[in-house]
């Protein structure tokens, strides 16, 4: 069976929304303090990719002067949130410069919806008992 | 800085001189976009640091810690927002605790290292300057309090 491409094909004269939506969030999870991407306490955060399906986290709309202004929402490490979304635009800017959409691109709203600690990124520990004691036993 | 005593004392602050990209004095709102901080994260770094404080034992009232318990085993609320109230705006949050302090510890000087870190962790962390942190304690801990009553022997086998 021939391999099927992920990769989504370029989208030839249509709106820049989508491939703005998707650059946006895989230019916000490549940092290594961001975590994921949250729909949002309204559902809104979401954009529909047709080849790729949802891209959780992110909502781009047209503005007045045709440029597209981006909306994420992320859960983030505890780090210093100001400075992080700050960086979070830039990269996003930078790709979209990479991209040729540059001249499409407004604002970057971030808004983060939670953070996590050290201790939330740990997996699961799994605690194996002495010999003779049946189970497992699964704690967090 | 007003201190108005323990329960629902209230600590005001200015901003300071702080390095741009860090603290409330890196802008919140700018020409690139605006950067949004859910309640849930206030809540979050305001418990972590307020636990962060020594003599501290916990946070919560015995009713939310019981309550708490129960939604923590069935997946609905975290430990770390018991005892948390937060109420947030674009650039300023207001914090209200409500904490249990170890038996000896000075409570007045419990609930200002407390304020202290609350403050120190939100702004630094979240970009938001916090105009109050009232911090009510509403029990003490004895060190007793959590050993099991020894198991009387029985007295019929």
């Amino acid at each position: 069976m021939p391999s099927v491409s992920v990769t989504p094909p370029p989208e030839v004269g249509g709106s820049p929304r989508v491939p703005l939506a998707r650059l946006a969030l895989e230019a916000a999870l490549a940092l290594p303090d961001v975590v994921g991407g949250e729909i949002g306490p309204h559902g809104l955060r979401v954009t529909v990719d047709a080849p790729a399906g949802l891209l959780r986290g992110v909502s781009v709309t047209a503005q007045a002067d045709g440029r597209y202004a981006v909306d994420l929402c992320l859960t983030a490490r505890m780090v210093p949130l100001v400075a992080l979304s700050e960086e979070i635009r830039s990269k996003v800017q930078a790709a979209a410069r990479h991209a040729g959409l540059a001249d499409r691109l407004d604002t970057v709203d971030v808004d983060f919806a939670g953070v996590l600690t050290a201790a939330d990124l740990l997996p699961p520990t799994s605690i194996v008992p002495p010999a003779g004691q049946p189970g497992q036993e699964t704690v967090r | 800085m007003a201190d108005q005593g323990t329960s629902g004392a209230v600590t005001t602050r200015s901003a300071g001189n702080r390095p741009e990209g860090s603290g409330p004095g890196a802008p919140l709102q700018t020409e690139r976009g605006n950067t949004t901080i859910a309640d849930a994260v206030v809540t979050k770094v305001a418990s972590i640091a307020a636990r962060e404080v020594r003599g501290v034992h916990g946070l919560g009232g015995g009713v939310s810690r019981a309550l708490g318990s129960v939604t923590q085993r069935v997946g609905m609320s975290d430990e770390r927002s018991q005892g948390v109230s937060v109420e947030v705006g674009e650039r300023e949050a207001a914090v209200d605790l409500t904490v249990t302090v170890e038996y000896g510890e000075s409570v007045p000087q419990v609930s200002q290292a407390i304020r202290d870190n609350v403050i120190k962790r939100i702004e630094g962390i979240c970009g938001l300057s916090v105009t109050e942190v009232n911090v009510a304690v509403n029990d003490l801990y004895f060190p007793g309090d959590d050993v099991p009553e020894p198991q009387q022997p029985a007295r019929v086998e």
